[in-house]
């Protein structure tokens, strides 16, 4: 009887997962992975003729299968025994920290960096001043794997950005383990005034400590990482933000009080919730500033958490961001007579962006 | 369709199996001729015109050869138009844009290349019906009456899209009476899963490695090293695990397919290696390409021309690219070096024998697995003079256990052990454990790569 067990075992096993297959109701959802999945496509001449329909049943059987979330977390299980360093694109640093993996250049980058020269000289350099945060890999390199393979950023920013009128955000003397999240790629609300901080200096203003600030916190925040990596064990970040007093904010012809979509707070992505996400234009007026003046800010999903320091310094901060504003940023910025032009993202989204070159339309 | 996939597992062969269970006897070549045909057609529904018209081509043929079979005249030219249809479609999927893009080289033309993707398996079963049609031209075989027999053989779904290269008189009598079996079942089952485990748990984990070290823009010596390491095992265990899914599931049915791996990376020269590696192409080379030409029945000279032109085909036939050929000459020169001297020597030897193997053959990996010529020599400069680099040491971390297994399962080491305890409650317990650990490999795929589009 013994020698039946393997192959009884296997049949079984495929017997009994085809049933529950076919039995199990279709979910659209998975709250696990954080994205949707694939339902049954429907059959119909054309998309088995083209192919689709096979590429999407695959999907869908993949998608669909019975128990999938415990089959992918028995795989993180064996992955961990292996001594795996990593996974599914993200490095599994030191307590807890995840990091984005990058190991070479992207073609992009240089295209990148032919734009924003170009945009430049365009501008005449007036009032333009540029700012890019490197990934947590390359701040918290003592948390990173041992010996993992990466692209130096800070390299690249040395060897290609000498003429740029450039905002170091990078400062040695910091510990950036309270200053970027372990289980999303962003800066946390601490990393976001720093690089504030930086800003205003740089402009010769004065930054108002963080302390002075009335920041709000909720625990038990899984961000973009940790969604992509597959990891059994992570240890939860605090998120936290601020919510400053504004007269308005204005984009998609609506307009609120608030920098904050409070509904995103609840959500499994709550670093949206600044500046209600990544909006291509829109417009922050505040009343109340010392020394009034109007800034540009072009920008990524960084400087979303950075823009709510800022209020204390403009009275009106407009935002662009490229991948989703299809105005001319040159017409914007000879129409509105801005004291500031602010590009400020983050390294990893100026190396890969293919918008960037919107900047010269 | 793949047989690494969990469409193939818990669709395609659930349903199969249950048809031919329902299916009498008689009737049973036409449910596997349709399933493999839809097999086939998942994935890329054309080019089962293609499957159809080889069939229909290479019956009418092969018949006409049997019923003209006193004219050779004309079984010569049924002969030919055979080969002509199956060298012709070969040649227009697999070689018409490498051929266009040297013409447009030379004269500085601009022809277009054509569009098309490589039909699976093209490689495999053009090489199948050529072998059928010029043995019933050879007499060895009688030609098939049965155009749904012969249907099932030319594209019977197990060993259709990358091998075993299976000649009609192995399974002539097993086509047309099949005994199934519950010994066969439970050996061919359990070969099913070595080779599934051998494609999902090996060759995709130890893959990524080498996909990695390609990616870098600067490698050092060790990483370049130990990077074509996990290609050789990669293309290993997912061709032999291939092979082992083909030949399992062929004994579940009640087919006996030949063996394609035997333990290649325990050779001690090339020549034992090619008497290991992807046996059922060496030997159709051999019976259908080499013998014709005269073997080594006319002379030294003659000889090392024929087993040039073998070698340059077999090159060749890995792929429509220059790399491909670099890499089929390559083991012409060492084959011809081992004939002439070195053969004494290596099985003196046997530790000698087994270093000069293994970089001779990584060293053949690289030709292999890179196929542009600027790369490939970069990739060598940096084999050969050493570059300094510390990511190696993250790679032996990441990868080290599994290029271990890896290691270990090229030799016949755990076959032994596997062997000596067959039958144990634990043996038995290890093959379900091992495909549950597949299965959620399979299902959070996010490296299973097809390696054959190009063969």
């Amino acid at each position: 009887m013994k020698k039946y067990i393997a192959t009884i075992g296997v049949s079984s096993l495929i017997m009994m997962i085809v049933i529950m297959d076919l039995l199990m109701p279709v979910k659209v959802y998975s709250a696990f992975e954080n994205r949707y999945l694939t339902t049954r496509p429907p059959l119909s001449f054309f998309s088995v003729v083209s192919n689709k329909y096979s590429l999407t049943y695959e999907e869908y059987v993949n998608d669909q299968f019975f128990k999938r979330d415990s089959w992918i977390t028995l795989k993180a299980w064996v992955e961990m025994m292996l001594q795996k360093s990593e996974s599914n694109g993200v490095y599994i640093g030191y307590d807890g920290f995840l990091f984005e993996k990058v190991i070479h250049q992207d073609e992009q980058l240089a295209i990148n960096k032919q734009a924003i020269e170009e945009f430049l000289e365009k501008v005449n350099n007036q009032n333009v001043s540029i700012a890019l945060s490197m990934s947590s890999y390359m701040t918290l390199k003592q948390n990173m794997p041992k010996h993992a393979p990466y692209f130096d950023q800070n390299q690249w920013l040395n060897d290609n950005t000498k003429n740029w009128p450039m905002i170091d955000l990078y400062d040695p003397t910091l510990d950036y383990s309270s200053l970027v999240y372990r289980n999303d790629h962003h800066w946390t609300l601490e990393g976001a005034h720093v690089a504030y901080q930086k800003i205003v200096e740089q402009w010769g203003e004065k930054s108002i400590p963080f302390e002075d600030f009335n920041s709000i916190s909720i625990n038990h925040f899984l961000g973009s990482t940790f969604n992509k990596a597959r990891i059994i064990n992570p240890t939860p970040d605090v998120f936290s933000y601020i919510d400053p007093a504004i007269d308005a904010y204005v984009f998609d012809n609506k307009q609120t009080d608030s920098l904050i979509n409070q509904s995103m707070l609840h959500q499994k992505d709550k670093y949206a919730a600044f500046m209600h996400g990544n909006i291509g234009f829109s417009k922050v007026i505040v009343s109340q500033v010392e020394k009034p003046s109007k800034i540009l800010v072009i920008k990524d999903s960084y400087a979303n958490s950075v823009i709510p320091f800022l209020i204390n310094h403009h009275d009106e901060i407009d935002v662009v961001d490229l991948r989703n504003y299809n105005g001319s940023v040159l017409e914007l910025i000879k129409e509105n007579n801005y004291d500031q032009v602010l590009v400020l993202m983050s390294f990893s989204q100026f190396s890969t962006d293919k918008s960037i070159s919107k900047l010269n339309h | 369709m793949v047989f690494s996939s969990n469409l193939f597992i818990f669709r395609f062969i659930p349903v199969v199996f249950l048809l031919l269970f329902l299916t009498p006897k008689k009737h049973q070549n036409l449910v596997l001729l349709i399933s493999s045909l839809f097999f086939y057609a998942w994935g890329e529904v054309r080019y089962i015109f293609i499957m159809i018209a080889s069939i229909i081509v290479d019956y009418t043929m092969s018949n006409s050869i049997e019923k003209y079979r006193n004219q050779p005249k004309k079984t010569k030219i049924f002969l030919y138009i055979s080969i002509f249809f199956n060298l012709g479609m070969l040649f227009f999927f697999k070689y018409s844009n490498f051929f266009i893009s040297n013409i447009n080289m030379l004269f500085q033309s601009n022809i277009q290349p054509i569009q098309v993707t490589l039909p699976l398996g093209i490689s495999f079963y053009t090489f199948q019906t050529m072998s059928y049609t010029i043995d019933v031209y050879r007499n060895k075989i009688k030609a098939d009456k049965n155009i749904i027999d012969f249907g099932a053989y030319v594209c019977l779904f197990p060993q259709l899209i990358a091998g075993p290269i299976i000649k009609y008189r192995t399974i002539s009598h097993q086509l047309k009476h099949r005994m199934i079996n519950s010994d066969n079942v439970i050996a061919g089952t359990k070969i099913f899963l070595l080779g599934l485990f051998s494609k999902v748990l090996l060759a995709n984990n130890i893959g990524m490695l080498w996909d990695e070290v390609q990616t870098l823009t600067t490698i050092s010596t060790i990483t370049a090293w130990l990077g074509l390491v996990a290609f050789g095992l990669q293309i290993y265990f997912d061709f032999s695990g291939y092979s082992l899914m083909a030949i399992g599931l062929g004994k579940i049915l009640g087919f006996d397919f030949e063996q394609n791996f035997n333990f290649p990376y325990i050779s001690k020269s090339m020549s034992e290696f090619w008497s290991r590696w992807h046996m059922t192409l060496g030997a159709w080379f051999k019976e259908y390409v080499y013998i014709p030409l005269g073997g080594n029945r006319k002379g030294k000279p003659r000889q090392m021309l024929n087993l040039l032109i073998v070698w340059f085909l077999t090159g060749f036939w890995h792929g429509a690219n220059y790399n491909f050929i670099l890499w089929g000459l390559y083991f012409f020169l060492l084959l011809t070096v081992e004939k002439l001297f070195l053969n004494g020597f290596l099985n003196k030897h046997s530790i000698i024998s087994r270093v000069y193997f293994v970089f001779f053959i990584l060293v053949g990996w690289a030709i292999f697995a890179i196929d542009d010529i600027t790369q490939l020599t970069n990739f060598i400069q940096v084999m050969f003079s050493y570059q300094q680099g510390s990511e190696w040491m993250y790679y032996f971390r990441n990868y080290g256990i599994i290029l271990l297994c890896g290691l270990i399962f090229s030799t016949p080491i755990i076959k032994k052990i596997v062997n000596r305890f067959e039958h144990s409650y634990a043996i038995e317990l290890l093959y379900v454990v091992g495909f549950i650990v597949s299965v959620a490999y399979l299902v959070d795929s996010t490296y299973n790569p097809f390696l054959y589009f190009r063969f």
